[in-house]
């Protein structure tokens, strides 16, 4: 295990370093003067000299990367002009939330995904399968954002029981409960948008176990059918789901972009969407970095489960 | 005519089993181990062994779907990949295959007819007429309708389909013919027809036959000479009859006594299960009740004294001749 | 038999028995039409504003959704909205379909190096969570309806990339492509003629899965402000306009999202059913799964007949199968008895029914589709068939336990040997774990596993065939059963460990025999499933011979062998090879064996059978010959009456 951890482990930089020559070429792909376009508003000639010798824009294109990637391992992101700060500051600053977010709708998605997945299959074409499979439809075919304005219209507009909007109340105490009743809204949509494609997959999943062959052995064991299902069958498709729990991570961390600018949350997700459209490429660049890393480990996290859970890939890899 | 038609030459063939991070090879596989054999035009070889012990790996070598790692695969006396670009066609003409599974060796997609014609598009130039003409012919030699063009695969048993496969490798006459356990998915009341269709053909057509199999009956119906593999390597070969009554090779022996058959009760002697590796020198080694010191050395394949009609033996301590 | 249908005329009978499918076809068709006619409906132009009217709540005249800030009519801007969305969601679907398929195509085709590079591209686009990557696409390139699209499309190049290459992959080491390039076809028609319109259909599945995601995502960048600009209506971008109005009129939002979510709804529909229909691995998703016991329908009361000696005694079993409405049977009033101790073989060709008659006797055929209509199964007298589950699951692998056919596929692939036999052990009896850990050692060692400590921690993977199916008996055996039914048990295994492995059942069922006083009541009964023949006169005292879902011989294993005398019998003898006689097979049977549902009426063989008559159309019944043989043909009829 242990080596495999460290084979992994080396694994993840080849990702990393092509996530970053992307990233990069976002930048070498700008129509036009990059450092202009970078500036904006800011474009005045004095800035843009200096602009342009900070990120070499004269030099070549390989020789380009390789200051702008030692500069990132040296974390120096660069310097945001529009909101006159280093990049790598706003990135710690708003990190927190995002990873607040996703974390707790990561949570809801997996114990909602799987349960009712498993649910489902079991109740196989009963009203409980019906009802959840309309569900998740309704989940996978939603946008999220939709869902959340409707959330809001509901829980804040109507009922008034949930702020709409923001991590805290304004000039509140910042305490704890308040950071949760602020947080319930915005976890549970994005987590309840990507549990749907979960409970699908399981489903389908636990379908295609429960007809194999081991699960008739378990039975002609004389196992119970709540081990035959529970032991036998679910372990076997959780094998195949965690990988995909991997992805969905993605999916999270892609749909915190529009649930953070529903519900106004102080993340990077909406920073980004602001930097965009303020052009502010270094802070796109920064947040796009950043987000892409968190999904690169969180991908290793469930290799690293599915290879504890999996003897099969285990011996494989030796 | 040449004298051999095809003849393998201390063919090896080696499967990658893992990479490394840098795409270089770290563990190896082989499959094939410095085999040497050949088939005269007109017999009909026969290759048995159990499964993976590099049967199959041979064929597809053989038809070009594999190149060895090394050693050289001659067809009628002239190393395959060194053929010119104006003889390959000739070589692929003359060279064909029958797959195990007949349901997986037709394409789902297409027509009978087109699965016959494409392969005569591919190996000859024949005009439509003639194209028409031969594939009746061909099917008729395997006993189908004509109706049968019109059809898609899945409308077809297992038999019939296999069937299909042997008309569609026949219909280039090709001078040699590579069946790869042909009847090891039918029910014997199928089986029994397809060894018979075979035979006719062979005898009728004069094609040369290398029949891989796992069943030694099968292979006993069909062929006059055989080879025995075990985990990539020659370890007998002989006349049929001659081999499977005066084996000398151990694991030939405890094959042959495996065989069970109505009528006859096995002998079934109480035998230790063996771990399986694959060791230095005979591969058999650890199954073997003569194992000796001499076996970490690889035996070598020569000729058992006072053998008629070439039978070899890889062993350093053979069976004695039965009396 | 004719068969008029085409691939493409059964693909769309298939796709209209999804009833939900076909919902999702009819509502997308709705929409389609409905954007397609849009310029020519008497509507107010979607971008004209009109600041009177601002506002407008849904059914106020002239404005049947109401109108938006600006006083823009709303069902308008609805309507060419989701034109825009369906033009940019399919455009960008097919664009990836495209690029992604050929990359695909190319990279599992070819392999080697092109692969890995192509691969390496792919791998690394999929690093980036999805949304992300479109984010930073857009970002480059500047908000604009086409950057987003062309964002959408770049995202999605991996997705159908690695689905076309896995289904390239699986399909190039098929036999039709293998004989397709000896056939001396070109890398292009290969590719063009024998892997394309077999991977179309995942083509086409993963188009029709995506294609919703992609409408999502291109409203998701234009609600973001980087897809569509105003004053262009995109569903994605009014939906955004609207979230400002939220408190104030909430109409303004609600409805574009409620478009895309039917929108997408029929989409997703559709293509669930397109999915099912064209997936055969997800195709078991649309079919039931097996219960925990087979459906068992009339409720036969034990038998009324004179008590047999028989451990296990099969009376009138009949199993059918249901498929389409249609109940199709499979077995036809399967009767026998296995006494204590003794070995029965069943043989039979392929699709007799062997496997059916084994798995019915513990009630676990699959169930769907399969069911018990009728006969009894008796364990010392007792109706097993009917008691309620839990009583059976206490005599299934205790009293009467299973070895199948593939020892891979029936062991659990995630649970260590160990694992698996201590379970079935503390299942049963109530031993501490360190005894049954014990006992599971000492299991593996009386079924011959050299270091049995060690194969303890394996996994099934881990061990060879032999060594699995060895496994496969120490679990049967652990709970000291009176009936084992095995099920093909050495099919799957090489001669000399099919060898092995009959010596060791042999020797087992003898251990118990010898340890037990009352030798002829509690030895090990056996029914022991083949179709070699050989096989049976190996370790069968006693053989069932099975055609078409009938027994139509019985009796000793010895007596029938040397004298067969059922037609079907005899020519499965007379073709059956063997080895070292010398003597060259003349033909095999005519035909092949019928399908199920296909079973001729009265005897089953009648339409192989040398010696059919006229008389053969009607039932036969299993008779008893003076010799104690049981034979179900007409020429033993009348040669007993
Ligand atoms: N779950 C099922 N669904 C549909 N058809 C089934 C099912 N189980 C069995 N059948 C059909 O019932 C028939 C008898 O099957 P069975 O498996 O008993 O044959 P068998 O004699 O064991 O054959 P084999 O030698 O191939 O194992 C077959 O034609 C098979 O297709
Ligand atoms: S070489 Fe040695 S181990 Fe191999 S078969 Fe001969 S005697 Fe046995
Ligand atoms: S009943 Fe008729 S068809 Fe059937 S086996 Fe006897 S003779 Fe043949
Ligand atoms: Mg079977």
């Amino acid at each position: 295990m242990l080596r495999y951890t460290i084979h992994r482990l080396l694994l993840t930089i080849p990702v990393l370093v092509g996530i970053s020559v992307v990233v990069f070429l976002i930048m070498a792909l700008i129509p036009g003067d990059p450092a202009t376009a970078i500036l904006g508003a800011f474009a005045t000639p004095e800035n843009t000299t200096k602009l342009r010798a900070e990120l070499g824009l004269d030099r070549p294109l390989i020789e380009q990367y390789f200051t702008w990637a030692s500069n990132l391992l040296s974390g120096n992101f660069g310097r945001s002009y529009a909101l006159n700060r280093p990049v790598l500051d706003e990135l710690l600053e708003r990190l927190g939330p995002t990873l607040l977010l996703a974390g707790s709708a990561m949570c809801v998605c997996v114990l909602l995904g799987l349960i009712s997945g498993l649910l489902a299959a079991v109740k196989q074409y009963t009203w409980v399968d019906q009802g959840l499979t309309l569900f998740t439809l309704i989940g996978i075919s939603a946008p999220a954002f939709w869902l959340g304005l409707m959330a809001v219209s509901l829980f804040t507009v109507q009922l008034g029981w949930l702020p709409a909007s923001g991590m805290y109340t304004p000039y509140g105490d910042e305490s704890l409960g308040d950071l949760l009743v602020h947080l319930v809204m915005p976890a549970i949509t994005l987590g309840l948008v990507a549990s749907s494609v979960i409970a699908r997959l399981t489903r389908t999943s636990m379908l295609e176990q429960l007809r194999q062959d081991y699960v008739r052995t378990a039975r002609a064991k004389g196992e119970r059918e709540t081990a035959a299902v529970i032991k036998h069958a679910f372990r076997n498709a959780l094998v195949g789901l965690i990988p995909v729990l991997g992805l969905q991570a993605g999916f999270v961390l892609g749909g915190a972009v529009y649930i953070e600018t529903v519900f106004q949350w102080p993340g990077i997700g909406r920073m980004l969407v602001n930097a965009i459209s303020t052009r502010d490429i270094l802070l796109v660049q920064g947040g796009v970095m950043i987000v892409a890393t968190i999904y690169v480990l969180f991908n290793l996290l469930a290799d690293l489960i599915q290879h504890a859970l999996d003897p099969r890939i285990q011996q494989s890899h030796g | 005519m040449p004298e051999h038609l095809l003849q393998f030459d201390r063919v090896t063939k080696e499967f990658d089993l893992r990479k490394n991070w840098f795409g270089k090879t770290s563990k190896r596989f082989r499959a094939v181990n410095e085999v040497t054999w050949q088939v005269e035009p007109g017999t009909a070889l026969g290759i048995v062994g159990e499964s993976g012990c590099g049967k199959s790996t041979m064929a597809r070598m053989a038809v070009g779907l594999e190149l060895p790692t090394s050693g050289e695969i001659r067809f009628a006396e002239k190393t395959l990949g060194k053929w010119l670009k104006e003889e390959a066609m000739m070589l692929r003409r003359s060279v064909q295959m029958v797959f195990q599974d007949p349901s997986a060796s037709l394409n789902p997609r297409q027509r009978i007819r087109e699965i016959l014609e494409l392969q005569l598009q591919q190996l000859t130039d024949f005009r439509a007429e003639q194209r028409m003409q031969r594939m009746e012919e061909v099917l008729e030699q395997v006993q189908l309708p004509l109706a049968t063009l019109e059809r898609y695969p899945h409308e077809f048993s297992g038999g019939q389909a296999q069937r299909i496969s042997i008309a569609r490798a026949l219909i280039s006459k090709p001078k040699l013919l590579l069946l790869d356990e042909p009847v090891s998915a039918l029910d014997v009341s199928v089986q029994a027809q397809i060894l018979l269709l075979l035979e006719e053909m062979r005898k009728e057509l004069g094609v040369t036959y290398v029949f891989i199999s796992h069943d030694l009956a099968v292979v006993e119906q069909l062929c006059p000479r055989v080879l025995v593999m075990y985990a990539g390597s020659i370890v007998e070969s002989g006349p049929t009859n001659q081999l499977f009554q005066q084996r000398r090779h151990h694991y030939t022996d405890l094959l042959i006594r495996s065989v069970p058959m109505p009528g006859k009760s096995l002998e079934l002697k109480r035998e230790e299960m063996a771990d399986l590796k694959n060791p230095q020198g005979c591969a058999f080694r650890n199954r073997c009740p003569k194992a000796n010191h001499q076996c970490s050395q690889d035996p070598i394949l020569k000729e058992v004294s006072g053998s008629i009609g070439g039978h070899d033996c890889a062993c350093h301590d053979p069976l004695s001749v039965a009396a | 038999m004719v068969e008029k249908t085409t691939p493409a005329l059964e693909f769309w009978q298939r796709l209209n028995r999804n009833r939900l499918s076909t919902v999702g076809l009819l509502m997308l068709g709705l929409i389609f039409a409905l954007c397609l006619i849009t310029p020519w409906l008497p509507l107010p132009d979607p971008d004209v504003t009109d600041l009177a009217n601002r506002l407008k709540t849904p059914l106020t005249s002239n404005h049947w959704l109401g109108t938006d800030e600006l006083g823009r009519d709303l069902l308008s801007r609805l309507l060419w909205g989701t034109r825009v969305s369906l033009v940019v969601g399919f455009v960008a679907t097919l664009a990836a379909a495209l690029v992604g398929s050929l990359i695909g195509l190319v990279a599992g085709y070819f392999q080697g190096w092109i692969d890995s590079g192509l691969m390496r591209g792919v791998d690394t686009l999929m690093a980036f969570p999805y949304m992300l990557l479109a984010l930073a696409i857009v970002a480059a390139f500047g908000p604009g309806l086409l950057n987003a699209l062309f964002a959408i499309a770049i995202v999605n190049v991996p997705f159908f990339a690695r689905t076309v290459r896995g289904a390239t992959i699986s399909l190039v080491q098929q036999e039709f492509v293998l004989a397709a390039r000896i056939g001396g076809a070109s890398h292009f028609g290969v590719l063009g003629r024998e892997l394309l319109p077999n991977i179309l259909p995942v083509i086409v599945v993963t188009i029709s899965t995506t294609a919703g995601w992609m409408i999502l995502e291109t409203a998701g960048l234009s609600f973001l402000g980087l897809g569509a600009q105003p004053p262009t209506a995109d569903l994605g971008s009014m939906l955004g306009e609207g979230r400002k109005l939220l408190f104030t009129a909430p109409h303004v939002s609600t409805l574009p999202g409620l478009v895309i979510l039917i929108l997408v709804i029929s989409l997703n529909l559709l293509g669930d059913g397109v999915r099912d229909v064209l997936d055969p691995r997800l195709r078991g998703g649309a079919l039931r799964s097996p219960q925990p016991r087979t459906e068992v329908l009339s409720t036969e009361l034990s038998s009324s007949q004179v008590r047999s000696t028989g451990k296990l005694v099969v009376r009138n079993l009949t199993t059918e199968l249901l498929q389409q409405g249609q109940a199709k049977p499979l077995l036809r009033n399967v009767d026998f008895e296995l006494r204590p101790g003794e070995c029965l073989g069943l043989v039979g060709e392929s699709g007799c029914g062997k496997s059916v008659t084994a798995l019915s006797l513990a009630a676990l055929a699959a169930s769907p589709p399969l069911q018990i209509t009728s006969g009894t199964v008796e364990l010392d007298g007792e109706d097993i068939l009917r008691l309620p589950l839990r009583l059976l699951q206490d005599i299934r692998g205790k009293r009467v336990s299973y070895i199948f056919q593939d020892p891979l596929a029936t062991l659990n692939p995630v649970l260590t040997i160990g694992e698996q036999l201590i379970q079935v052990i503390r299942r049963h009896q109530s031993l501490t774990s360190k005894a049954s850990c014990a006992e599971a050692l000492s299991l593996l060692s009386k079924v011959r596993i050299p270091s049995p400590e060690t194969r303890m921690k394996a996994y099934p993977h881990q061990l060879s065939g032999g060594m699995r199916q060895r496994v496969c008996i120490a679990i049967a055996l652990a709970n000291r059963p009176e009936v084992l039914i095995a099920d093909e048990p050495t099919t799957a295994l090489d001669v000399t460990i099919q060898a092995e492995v009959l010596s060791l059942l042999n020797d087992l069922r003898q251990t118990t025999l010898e340890n037990s006083q009352t030798v002829q009541r509690t030895g090990l009964s056996v029914l022991f499933i083949t179709h070699d023949l050989g096989v049976v006169s190996t370790i069968c005292e006693k053989v069932a011979v099975m055609y078409a879902g009938q027994i139509v011989e019985f009796g000793e294993t010895q007596s029938i062998l040397e004298s067969p005398e059922h037609p079907y019998t005899q020519a499965l003898l007379a073709c059956t090879l063997r080895l070292g006689a010398n003597h060259k097979v003349l033909g095999g049977i005519p035909g092949t064996p019928p399908p199920p549902g296909g079973y001729p009426s009265g005897c089953g063989f009648n339409t192989r059978c040398n010696s059919a008559t006229s008389i053969c159309q009607e039932p036969v019944n299993l008779i008893q010959l003076p010799s104690g043989r049981q034979v179900r043909c007409v020429l033993k009829q009348d040669a007993n009456a």
